[in-house]
């Protein structure tokens, strides 16, 4: 009598458990390979992604646009959500963000949010796959104007920083948003296990 | 208000400091210092091996945190020259089974010390019989004091009379440890004889490193002299935390010895991939775009054109599509989830393919999650809802409140193509076999070939052959003793099989007789040592927290090579059932009948479950066999762990195995192994499961 476990599920027991020595494997570095010339012969909406904590790195599509709700995915289907620019939700990263209220955010950046502190709502899922709510105040700390290089294009943007906390954590999302409103890069906070997202946009 | 502001701050201040001290696990596996207890417990639901060793003695201990207050260890000793009896004779080995309880009954606050009070071996032999109550006070962020008065074992140094005396005359003597056979729950030992101090104090030195020094109370009346020399009863300890749940120490034992431990934890409540790394499920798509193609001029094609759709969407997300009725307004659709731990969540992706595929006129989605033939749920949505809400921030619950789920009896005609179905798969198995007092741990490698074939829904023939390949299991002589049918007693004779084995050969069909009720019969060669006949019923309401079974089975020993021929027992076995969802996660599962070996009694088990699929359970069973006839143990007894192996991989998988620990495997209450048991099949898609799984259904 006793457990019968097939080998792969062997080694993940032993990866899984206490020891934990399974390493996640490098991530080549994404951004030596795209070139202007690769992007200049790119016609579909395209968005760079890093994520420094969990060491990954992906380009995105656009797949679904609704109501100014827009999904991103790459090839293996990780995907992110947005709201005009701000992540309101992502999929297959782990401790994934399950959904967010942002709409503070959204008038903050649209210049319609009086300098006050402002909300932000967000949902994951614990342990024991059991919805958690977690709830932030916010507020507008930096707007300056910035440019920055965008494999070989110059962004002409406005930088703005927000602050966000509650008694547990805070945390500082960064944009850069152009004239226009398009959200050219980014740099959000996920959740605990997920850390900071880079985004940027390659291919408008 | 600046008063109450500094009072949050001492508050907090305290309530920090109490985390300061990382206390942990002592030599016998249990919360404690180096080898005395400690009043604090760890933190709830880890699931804590520690191996600890000085000279002649090595301790392995599996402890569960039961509940924030109450943990349970069980303990494997592999003890060399020993007296089993005090002042006895020296035995060259003892391999010893042990059971511990430790309790908080108070918690630390203000002046107050933490209190817990303890058993020790309270059901093995006895050789580590001991009671305590112990206090532990932090007195600054860095260091714990701790005290407490011992029985048994713990009153060997300094020991004076019993202060319980003063309740009692009887707690004056402690009587011997009676019956070899060990397993008796030793009740009229506790607390009793002469009673002794012990104490200690642990200082954090750093995040990582925490030193301990103890005056212990064990005088080792069974090892001092023979296995070790006791020459003091000061031990000192420096443990460290390699990783969060890693920890190594190294102790000073007694005056003469030293000795090492290491404790790997785990805890159900912390995968490692948190929620998992599911791939995003396919997007929402919103009316008046895509499906407007679909138009209703040409039904026939049109229905061709929306199953191929959404049988392809749906195979893309592991899910089979097995009815599919499409009306102007509504549609009904029957899943098989192959690939979700979570019932919800394979709904919320077949809803989501749903609204990619049916014409945009139909509102009311209905599926259907269909187990081995028979429909467990069924959840009806409204496509509003579902375009609504996809990224509400509330969306989870929202959906769950709109939902309306129901049961009902029969499935509708599968889609042509699905049945017959056939599937096989070859991979390696590893087999261990554990506690064998010559060899505490054996294993045998080789290949399996599982096959099956369901010709059409309910009827499953699956087969599972096994040829070993290299291994040691087959290396035990230890012949039976057993009075009894030996019904499990010689399973060593069965893993002394070369050729290929037959380790299964069934034919099963599921049904449901009633709404609420689940049928089945299996046939054939049902397990590793058993063949012939298993015929189950089980009446489970969705949201009841109660539900009966009953299962009658006529069986016949197989031969030992497992292949096809049968030896000359054969018996008549069987058990009603009720399962209880006690609340809490707890769930506890009695089953009364007859048993393999002719005997009647009962099996209490009890389980605490996690949402996430982890059980740890431990069961016991009781039957007119006497304790001296069933031998060793006295009874039959054991741990459960069942570890799913998306917790582990962070993928989405259905499969999880579950480990049962025996200390010894006799013939008394010995319980046929039938796959397919109803119970489990089917809860997972009904009522609480449901429910605390729904929140996957957006994932």
């Amino acid at each position: 009598m006793g457990a019968v476990l097939a080998m792969r599920r062997i080694l993940i027991f032993l990866c899984g458990l206490a020891l934990g020595g399974c390493t996640q494997q490098a991530t080549p570095d994404l951004r030596s390979q795209i070139t202007p010339r690769l992007l200049a012969s790119t016609t579909q909406p395209l968005l760079l992604v890093e994520a420094e904590m969990i060491q990954t790195a992906a380009t995105l599509v656009q797949v679904a646009n609704r109501d100014g709700t827009v999904d991103w995915r790459t090839g293996d289907n990780v995907s992110l959500t947005f709201r005009q620019g701000v992540v309101i939700g992502t999929r297959g990263l782990g401790d994934d963000l399950m959904t967010a209220d942002v709409d503070g955010t959204v008038l903050m950046l649209a210049g319609r949010q009086p300098a006050e502190d402002y909300n932000r709502f967000a949902s994951r899922l614990d342990g024991e796959y059991q919805t958690q709510f977690e709830s932030f105040l916010c507020r507008n700390t930096g707007h300056e104007p910035v440019a920055f290089d965008s494999f070989g294009r110059t962004r002409q943007t406005t930088r703005i920083t927000e602050l966000c906390r509650n008694p547990d954590r805070s945390f500082e999302n960064t944009y850069w948003v152009g004239s226009d409103g398009t959200m050219w890069k980014s740099r959000q906070w996920i959740s605990p296990n997920v850390g900071y997202l880079t985004t940027e946009r390659l291919v408008r | 208000m600046r008063l109450s502001v500094a009072a949050i701050a001492i508050c907090c201040g305290s309530a920090l400091s109490a985390q300061v001290v990382d206390s942990g696990y002592n030599s016998y596996g249990y919360p404690g210092l180096i080898d005395i207890p400690g009043a604090f417990s760890r933190p709830d639901a880890e699931l804590a091996f520690t191996t600890s060793h000085f000279r002649n003695q090595t301790r392995n201990t599996l402890t569960f945190q039961i509940t924030p207050r109450l943990s349970g260890s069980f303990r494997y000793s592999l003890l060399y020259d020993i007296r089993p009896n005090p002042g006895g004779d020296v035995t060259d080995f003892r391999f010893d089974r042990s059971f511990s309880l430790h309790y908080r009954f108070l918690d630390e606050a203000g002046w107050m010390p933490a209190m817990a009070v303890g058993l020790n071996d309270f059901l093995g032999t006895g050789l580590y019989s001991s009671e305590y109550v112990v206090a532990s006070k932090t007195i600054t962020p860095r260091l714990q004091l701790t005290g407490g008065i011992g029985w048994g074992r713990l009153a060997g140094v300094s020991s004076f009379s019993n202060p319980l005396s003063i309740v009692s005359d009887r707690f004056d003597t402690r009587p011997d440890r009676g019956s070899d056979q060990g397993g008796l729950v030793r009740t009229n030992n506790w607390f009793r004889g002469d009673a002794a101090l012990f104490g200690g104090v642990v200082w954090q030195a750093t995040e990582r490193l925490a030193l301990a020094a103890e005056y212990s109370s064990d005088a080792y009346p069974n090892e001092d002299g023979s296995a070790f020399d006791r020459e003091s009863p000061f031990n000192f300890g420096a443990t460290y935390k390699l990783r969060p749940n890693v920890s190594l120490g190294v102790n000073y034992l007694y005056g003469s010895e030293i000795g090492a431990q290491i404790t790997l934890a785990t805890n159900p409540k912390d995968p490692r991939y948190f929620g998992g790394l599911d791939k995003a499920p396919p997007a929402v798509v919103p009316r008046g775009r895509g499906a407007v193609a679909l138009g209703w001029g040409d039904l026939p094609g049109s229905r061709a054109a929306i199953r191929s759709k959404l049988e392809a969407a749906l195979t893309a997300q592991g899910i089979t599509l097995h009815g599919l009725q499409v009306e102007t307004e509504s549609a009904r659709v029957e899943i098989e989830n192959d690939t979700y731990p979570s019932s919800a969540q394979a709904i919320g992706r077949t809803a989501r393919a749903m609204t990619a595929a049916m014409p945009d006129s139909v509102e009311i989605f209905t599926i259907t999650t269909v187990v081995k033939g028979m429909s467990g749920s069924s959840v009806t949505l409204r496509r509003k809802d579902i375009e609504q809400l996809e990224h509400r921030l509330d969306n989870s619950w929202e959906s769950y409140t709109r939902a309306v789920i129901s049961t009902e009896r029969e499935v509708g005609t599968p889609l042509s193509g699905v049945f017959p179905r056939f599937d096989y798969d070859l991979g390696p198995y590893l087999k261990p076999g554990l506690f064998d007092p010559d060899e505490p741990l054996r294993l045998d490698l080789g290949v399996e070939l599982k096959a099956s074939y369901e010709p059409a829904p309910g009827f499953v023939f699956s087969g599972r052959v096994r040829q070993k390949l290299a291994g040691n299991l087959d290396s035990s002589t230890r012949a039976s003793t057993s009075v009894l049918e030996k019904v499990r007693s010689e399973a060593f004779l069965y893993d002394k099989a070369d050729g290929p084995t037959l380790n299964e050969l069934t034919g099963a069909y599921y049904f449901k007789p009633g709404n609420d009720l689940y049928g089945r019969v299996t046939a054939g060669y049902l397990e590793e040592m058993f063949g012939g006949v298993s015929a189950e019923l089980l009446w489970k309401v969705p949201n009841s927290r109660v539900a009966w079974g009953i299962e009658a089975n006529y069986v016949k020993q197989r031969d030992f090579d497992q292949q096809f021929g049968f030896r000359d027992y054969g018996v008549a076995t069987g058990h009603a059932s009720l399962y209880w969802d006690v609340g809490n996660g707890f769930h506890a599962q009695v089953d009364a009948g007859r048993y393999l070996a002719g005997d009647w009694g009962a099996t209490l088990t009890i389980d605490r479950e996690f949402k996430n699929g982890w059980k740890v359970g431990a069961f016991a069973t009781l039957t007119d066999v006497s304790f001296d006839d069933f031998g060793e143990g006295s009874f039959d007894k054991g741990l459960k762990l069942t570890i799913p192996i998306g917790w582990l991989s962070g993928q989405p998988d259905r499969d999880r195995p579950t480990t049962v620990i025996r200390p010894v495997l006799r013939d008394g209450g010995a319980r046929l192994n039938v796959t397919g048991r109803l119970y489990e099949e089917v809860r997972g898609t009904q009522g609480q499961d449901l429910r605390d799984s729904w929140g996957r259904f957006w994932r």
